[in-house]
């Protein structure tokens, strides 16, 4: 008896605490959700807003102050931890994730407290993530390490050609993070580098047809984004297509091909990229109007060499005001307020599939 | 216990939390949104990391798989969005036209009928000319929103100060080297131009052209016919925090001064409007002048830690309509400029600037009025 009243005692007393738990997450959610944190004006906030983080170089970041364990976190901190978790919980694992919440802590933390901020930094992530807590404040460190390498380096690397830049950075990155974390926080920049990389070898390709180029750069999306590349494609197409197009090698290509077939070859292009049939339609009458474009432009040159061989200074406006509009009704002034600057459109190079 | 346990994640869910994020993400907008890079702005990377956080990652790509880590997860998941393309090194005549074919071709792809456009420096004055050239062609307002972020709409002093060859500066495309890096030697560039291209005033009298944002602005202003609305957002910094890319200004070799008001370039400096005797504080970003910024309305942006950040349009200060005659308090006014360098708002790092945030900020409010 004693020991089941015992029992329920200390039932009741769990239950209350539990409750109690409850009562405080609830709370504390609400106050998540109605009241924000310091709203700061971005004109009025305070600090430098942190262009440069401000570091000591060589800082060492210690997992200091913040709550004991096991103790009830004080208000403000278990609003912050509820934060954290809900943007930041189910993809913490990444390095990627980590260092963009080390990026959000320190703007938040720099401002409220410039002198400490490490500190309180660490001490939210202890509370928030305390499985994590020594590889995030490693993370933390290697990022305030990485940016004063940036600084003390900047000269250097501007000395140096592209490709070894890019190389010296990868290389401090892995020195400093590790190979795998560096990888996961750059994986977008690696992605975009091997795309950019992949469509400068297709363009230095001196054999093959447009289509054995395109198998080629279909061939780099999928290596770099592997079971990803068709979600990259879905979100990217224009972009993938512009920049296929816009290569010389294609450009040059296209431009030998009868007309037809240079329509026939657009077409794969887009088809192959994974334009729909409906999307393959707006294409095919987009590339008519430019054609026709084009040719206006051709017409339109050739009859204002004429008359500016005819007629001089101001004698010659009156007369290509009128040209421009019987050519080009609408945009007639843009074309003049072109022309004014300097620049006329139509002796740029015609660039297939792109303008 | 278990029951409580329960209950618990019950309110949890009930309250969106634990699922993805405690904070509400910014709402789809209605036409996709475009992005018009600066100056330079294109490296051999597809544009990402311009409009990137400071790891590549594309702020405008919805996290859309279950899984997906490399995302902005603070926008819709159907969010549209698209990285233009342009001449790097060029007036925003010739800019400004490549960007309306992009446009159109990205119309062709996804199906879109408008679109919103957002531009960063140059590509703020790009959009503008891009908006009036889309109209003209298709007959009907296809830009909804226009938005530019610290654009030297007025000019830039630095432009000046680098084509005037002033101390410190050369030649003036390896100080656009300098700044911009070695893209400037690629084949179909005009550093000039483009230097010429963001000075107020017609750099020379003797070219036989007119160049520069006074007669820019005549000819592609803030009209109703192009966008149906435009707006901007101004950045300026003290000059001891810019980023080391501003090497101009964190060398000390020349601080703008450009908060002050007058009529045109009336100091000829190559902005308009004139400084107000200090050149320390926050009157510039290191490339241009408060003064040079405001196309529109000015834009607030507010970070609140906890919550999305907002941006919303300050209707204090009025619409810039004509861009080469704005108010004295047009031109002055500190109200709502983002304490950023030039460089930051974009994904040059590193910096702890937030640019998923503020983009998605920037989403939001276009979903808002599109």
């Amino acid at each position: 008896m004693t020991a089941s009243r015992s029992m329920d005692k200390r039932g009741r007393r769990r239950i209350a605490i539990a409750a109690a738990g409850v009562a405080a997450v609830a709370v504390a959610l609400v106050v998540l959700i109605v009241r924000p944190w310091g709203a700061r004006d971005a004109a009025t906030g305070a600090v430098t807003s942190g262009a440069r983080t401000g570091a000591p170089a060589g800082a060492s970041v210690g997992l200091r102050g913040g709550a004991r364990a096991g103790a009830p976190l004080p208000a403000d901190l278990a609003e912050l931890v509820a934060f954290l978790r809900g943007k930041y919980g189910k993809h913490i694992a990444s390095a990627y994730v980590q260092i963009q919440m080390i990026e959000k802590l320190m703007r938040h933390f720099q401002e409220k407290n410039p002198a400490g901020w490490q500190a309180d930094l660490l001490a939210a992530v202890r509370a928030a993530f305390p499985e994590r807590a020594d590889e995030i404040a490693a993370i933390l460190q290697h990022r305030l390490d990485y940016e004063a390498w940036l600084d003390s380096n900047r000269d250097r690397l501007k000395g140096l050609g592209e490709r070894e830049r890019r190389d010296a950075l990868w290389e401090e990155r892995k020195r400093l993070f590790g190979e795998q974390a560096a990888d996961e926080i750059w994986s977008s920049d690696r992605k975009n580098r091997a795309i950019a990389d992949g469509l400068a070898e297709i363009d230095a390709r001196r054999d093959g047809t447009v289509g054995d180029r395109l198998a080629q750069y279909k061939e780099a999306i999928l290596e770099t984004h592997q079971e990803n590349a068709d979600a990259y494609l879905q979100n990217h197409r224009q972009e993938a297509l512009s920049r296929f197009l816009t290569l010389e090698s294609v450009q040059r290509e296209l431009a030998a091909l009868p007309p037809e077939q240079r329509s026939a070859a657009l077409r794969d292009v887009r088809k192959g990229l994974g334009l729909d049939e409906a999307a393959l339609g707006r294409w095919d009458t987009l590339d008519r109007e430019r054609d026709g474009r084009w040719e206006v432009g051709r017409k339109y040159m050739a009859e204002r060499a004429a008359l500016a061989k005819q007629y001089t200074g101001d004698a010659l406006e009156p007369h290509l005001q009128e040209l421009r509009a019987r050519y080009f009704g609408a945009e007639a002034g843009t074309i003049a307020d072109e022309e004014a600057s300097g620049f006329f459109r139509f002796e740029q190079p015609r660039k297939y599939g792109v303008n | 216990m278990k029951r409580l346990g329960y209950a618990l994640l019950g309110l949890l869910v009930s309250l969106g939390v634990g699922a993805e994020g405690a904070q509400a993400g910014a709402a789809r907008t209605t036409y996709p949104v475009v992005f018009a890079h600066g100056m330079a702005g294109f490296d051999d990377i597809l544009g990402y990391d311009y409009w990137g956080d400071d790891y590549g990652t594309f702020v405008g790509d919805p996290c859309d798989e279950l899984f997906e880590v490399y995302c902005n997860g603070d926008i819709d998941s159907g969010q549209k969005a698209y990285v233009a393309q342009v001449a790097p090194f060029q007036s925003s005549e010739v800019r400004g036209l490549d960007l309306a074919n992009d446009v159109e071709g990205f119309m062709a792809t996804a199906g879109a009928t408008r679109v919103n456009l957002v531009g960063h420096s140059q590509g703020g004055i790009d959009i503008r000319k891009a908006a009036r050239v889309l109209y003209e062609r298709r007959g009907y307002t296809v830009v909804s929103q226009l938005v530019s972020i610290s654009s030297p709409h007025r000019g830039s002093p630095v432009a000046k100060y680098i084509l005037d060859l002033g101390p410190g500066v050369t030649s003036v495309i390896s100080a656009l080297a300098s700044y911009f890096g070695d893209i400037i030697y690629q084949a179909g560039n005009d550093g000039y131009a483009g230097a010429k291209q963001l000075v107020y005033n017609d750099y020379s009298a003797t070219d036989g052209v007119t160049t520069g944002m006074r007669a820019f602005n005549t000819k592609y202003p803030a009209d109703s016919r192009y966008a149906a609305r435009y707006a901007s957002l101004i950045t300026a910094q003290d000059g001891s925090s810019v980023n080391p890319a501003l090497y101009l200004l964190s060398n000390l070799l020349f601080n703008i001064d450009g908060n002050g008001y007058c009529l045109d370039d009336c100091d000829n400096d190559g902005a308009a409007g004139k400084g107000d005797g200090s050149r320390s504080g926050n009157d510039d970003d290191g490339l241009v002048g408060v003064n040079s910024q405001q196309m529109g309305y000015r834009l607030r942006y507010t970070e609140t830690f906890g919550v999305l950040d907002t941006v919303s349009t300050d209707t204090n200060l009025g619409y810039v309509s004509n861009l080469n005659a704005p108010s004295s308090a047009q031109m002055t006014s500190s109200a709502d400029v983002i304490n950023q360098d030039h460089m930051d708002v974009i994904g040059v790092g590193p910096d702890t600037f937030d640019e998923m945030e503020f983009y998605a900020a920037i989403f939001n409010y276009i979903a808002a009025n599109d």
